[in-house]
Order: structure tokens, then sequence, then C-alpha cells
């Protein structure tokens, strides 16, 4: 289904600087849709910007979610909707434990939960791998059509990233919920190959290709730099 | 050590009071204390009219509570509080006072607590109060040779007038004493909080105060103080008071959460003990 997700000539500033820049971009109905970029070229600001964070102020454009602009609802009312965001490098929350904090929010009974982390304070002292996780575990309580996965496999030993894309496939890609993975790396594309594959720079998408690897491979030989005009990515020789 | 259950040692709703006392443990109305032991007359500058005294004889395994209530209108609760654990005793003491809802209380604590030679308290205290409300505590803890004493006080103000005041006294050597005093201002409410560790010869202490803010007339000062006496004590303190986090905030609200709650959560877990 198209339009599920669709955004349309966003603008974006935060603390009155352009962050996001005319971008358009688009996500179907349980789609796997990966977003490659540089490091500040808008990858986590547009996570953040469908999620709600109300720090970034949306100048111009849409944010059309079955085709409904939701770019003015606050955060909680997205989730609602069905839009969750797994943070890059969420905060810690001293004192607050990780079962009640999964009970408070909690929609959903088939949760994902990694039992030596519910007696634990939200992310207090947790390893990068046991951050990612907690990320997913909560998501995975949420009754959701779009995940947002923000650099869910930086820092992962291979393992690791196997035991996140699991959890992926399980609880969202084989219940019909979309995602969208920002990632740096092709490790975890080879794992849930996505439909569709971004590129973001300097706040704009640039670039789309159906394969993942042609990307990669474009990335790989000329870099981010050649990639500012994509308009054709490097094809299997 | 003996085991016991979590129900109030000693209990006061306004201005009735319950004592359940365990082997181990004398607990008294200090107006008893006051009149059955003379020496509690060092402590207690004069006959109290109100409070409990705790004498921890043996070492306890649950943790002793006392809880002190307000829900009738105009309550004016005078507390005159004697704790007083034993030489080589581990103890540790839960101790809640609120009010239950808007009843303009006035509830005013003074404390003393002694720890003897070779003892470990863990002293956990935890305060909730409403608009208009009136809370001053002045508790003053004295720590003989190699005493211990781990403190952590929460104190949540929902548009009360608090005042309070900790002196912690590292008398003999070897003292040596971890506060922790946490306070949340909302809804207009205000804090004078004022905290000193004392320190003498081959003591530590650490103080460490915090305090969030919410709500445009809600106030907090807070005064930590080391007072050192000596080259060879070690004191230390840190002090944080500010808004809550923008960015927790956020988090919660992305997990489904709305902006009340998200911040009942956060001040919540912010007092936890």
């Amino acid at each position: 289904m198209k339009n599920f997700l669709q955004i349309k000539n966003l603008e974006v500033e935060l603390e009155g600087k352009k962050v996001l820049n005319g971008l358009d971009f688009e996500i179907g109905k349980g789609e796997i849709v990966a977003l490659l970029g540089p490091n500040g070229s808008g990858k986590s600001t547009l996570a953040k910007v469908i999620a709600g964070d109300l720090k970034f102020k949306i100048k111009a454009g849409d944010i059309l979610f079955n085709k409904k602009d939701i770019s003015r609802l606050p955060p909680e009312k997205r989730v609602k909707k069905g839009i969750a965001l797994a943070f890059q490098d969420p905060p810690e929350i001293q004192g607050l434990k990780m079962d009640f904090f999964l009970n408070s929010m909690s929609q959903l009974d088939d949760c994902f939960k990694e039992e030596k982390l519910l007696k634990r304070d939200v992310n207090k002292g947790f390893s990068g791998g046991e951050k990612k996780i907690s990320e997913l575990m909560q998501l995975t309580c949420l009754d959701l059509k779009l995940v947002i996965l923000d650099e869910i496999d930086s820092g992962l030993d291979i393992k690791r990233v196997e035991q996140v894309a699991k959890i992926i496939n399980r609880y969202f890609i084989q219940k019909g919920v979309a995602v969208l993975i920002i990632t740096h790396h092709g490790d975890i594309l080879d794992l849930l190959k996505p439909n569709k594959t971004n590129i973001i720079i300097n706040g704009r998408i640039v670039g789309k290709d159906e394969d993942y690897k042609n990307v990669l491979r474009t990335i790989k030989k000329y870099g981010y730099e050649k990639c500012k005009k994509c308009t054709k990515f490097l094809s299997e020789e | 050590m003996k085991n016991v259950k979590n129900v109030p040692n000693f209990y006061q709703r306004n201005n009735k009071a319950e004592i359940n006392s365990f082997n181990g443990i004398i607990v008294l109305p200090s107006v008893v204390a006051w009149e059955n032991y003379e020496w509690t007359h060092n402590y207690f500058v004069k006959k109290p009219e109100q409070g409990f005294f705790l004498w921890v004889k043996e070492s306890i395994f649950s943790q002793i509570n006392t809880l002190v209530e307000i829900d009738s209108k105009n309550v004016f609760q005078k507390m005159n509080n004697l704790i007083v654990i034993e030489k080589g005793i581990k103890a540790k003491l839960f101790s809640t006072c609120k009010s239950l809802k808007e009843v303009k209380g006035k509830h005013f604590a003074k404390a003393k607590i002694i720890i003897k030679k070779n003892s470990f308290l863990e002293f956990l205290q935890y305060s909730s109060w409403q608009k208009g409300d009136e809370f001053k505590s002045e508790y003053e803890f004295f720590l003989e040779e190699k005493a211990y004493l781990k403190a952590n006080i929460s104190n949540k103000n929902k548009g009360a007038k608090i005042v309070t005041k900790e002196n912690v006294y590292l008398g003999k050597r070897k003292a040596s004493a971890d506060v922790r005093i946490k306070m949340v201002a909302e809804k207009g409410g205000t804090f004078f909080s004022e905290s000193y560790i004392h320190g003498e010869s081959n003591t530590k202490g650490h103080l460490e105060c915090s305090g969030l803010i919410s709500g445009k007339d809600s106030k907090i000062t807070s005064i930590p103080g080391l007072m050192c006496n000596s080259d060879k004590a070690e004191l230390t303190h840190e002090a944080f008071v500010g808004k809550i986090s923008e960015e927790k905030l956020m988090y919660l609200r992305m997990r489904g959460l709305s902006l009340r709650k998200a911040e009942e959560i956060i001040i919540n877990s912010f007092l936890s003990l």
C-alpha cells in the first residue's frame, strides 16, 4: 500500500538551524525500508521528527500517516496511531524499574522480555547491547504499525546483530509491521532484506534503490560524496 | 538477627498514636520514654508532647517502620523523636510522614538519632506534603566510633511550605556517613533545606543534595555544608537542582505515556529509595 507513511517537502529546524531541507520520503504498509547516510546527514533527525520529538520545529511540509497529517500530534498520540522509535542512545532513568515501565505502557501480552533486564533501572549501567535489547523490548510491548530503529545494530557483534534481527522478524515483520531501519552496516540488511534503501545527505533524500546491495556497493566504491547526485546505483557485475 | 513483619512499629494518624513493639526493640511514645528512662533527658530538650522513642538493642533482619499521617483539617503534629542504635547493631529504619489529602496540616519534627560504636543504620525517609501543608524537620545524627550511617531522605512537595535541616556529626574516629537528600517541588511548593556533615579526625562523609522543580511558582533553596574540623577528615558533597529532563520526558512520551503520567513517573523514580 502506498502512502502508508508519506512525507512531502519537509523542512525542519532545530534551534534556528535547518536540519531537514525539503525532504520527500515514503514507506508502504508492512515494508522494510533502510535509511543510510553519513554522520550529521539527518537520519536520526528524520526518525525523531516522525516519532514526534517536539524540540524539532516543522517549518514546511506534511507527514501523512494513513493519509492523515500527524505533523502536529504529540508523541504519545503518534504511539496510539502505531508509530514508535527505538532510540540510538536512550536516556538512563534512575529509580524506574524496567518491569514497572513496561507495565505502565504495555498494550500487548505477547512482548519480548529479557528477564535479566526487568529488575534493573531503565538503561542505567546498560551495555551497548543491553540498550538495544531494552529498546526492542519496549517496542514489542506496543501495538505498532511502524517501528523506527535508529542504529539498532551499532556497536553490536554479529551474534547480537543476529539476535536483534530475530526479534525484529518475530515481533514486527511477521506481524506486518512496517520497519524503518537506520544503519551504517550491511550485516543487518543482509538479515532483514529491506524492500528499498534510501540515502539521505544534508537533510534530503538523494537516492533510493530496491536492492540494498546496489546502494552498499555504490557507497563502498565512491563514498557518500558521489551519492549527492545519485540517480542510479551500481548493479552486480 | 530477628525477622519481623513490615508493619509500622510506630503509627500515628493525626494526633492518635499506636505502638507495635517486638523483641529486640523498645518502641514507646517519647513522653513515656522521658518518664521511664532518665538518661533520655540528655537528648530531649524538654518533656516531649508527641513523637516516638526507638531503642534498638538487637540486630533486626527486616526494616523498622514508622508511619505518621495527616488526613483531617488543621492538625498540628509536634514530633520529638529519639532513636538509639546500640553498640554493634545493624538496623534499617523506614520512616514515612505525609498528608493524605489537602487539609492544611502542620508537621513539625525534631529527631535525634544516636548510632553507637560499630553500629550501622540504614535510614530511609519519605515524606509527601500537599497544598497548604507546613512541614518542618530538624534531624541530628550522632555517630560514635566506627559507626556507619547510610541515609536516603526523599521529600515530595505538591504545594506545601517545607523547611528541613539535617546535621550529621561524625564525632569519633572511623565514623562514616553517606547522606542523600532528594526533594521535588511541584505546584508552587517551596523548600528551604540545609544539610551539614561535621567531620572530626579520621572520619569520612559524603553528602548529596538534589532537587527537581516543576511549576512556575515552585522554589528550592538547598544549602549543603561540610564542617571539617580536622585535616584527617574526608568530606565531600554534590548538589543539583533543576527541572525535569526534557529528554527523559520525551522518551517516556514516545512510549505512549501522557505528559502528566511521564512527569509522575520521573518524579517518583527520582524520589525512589
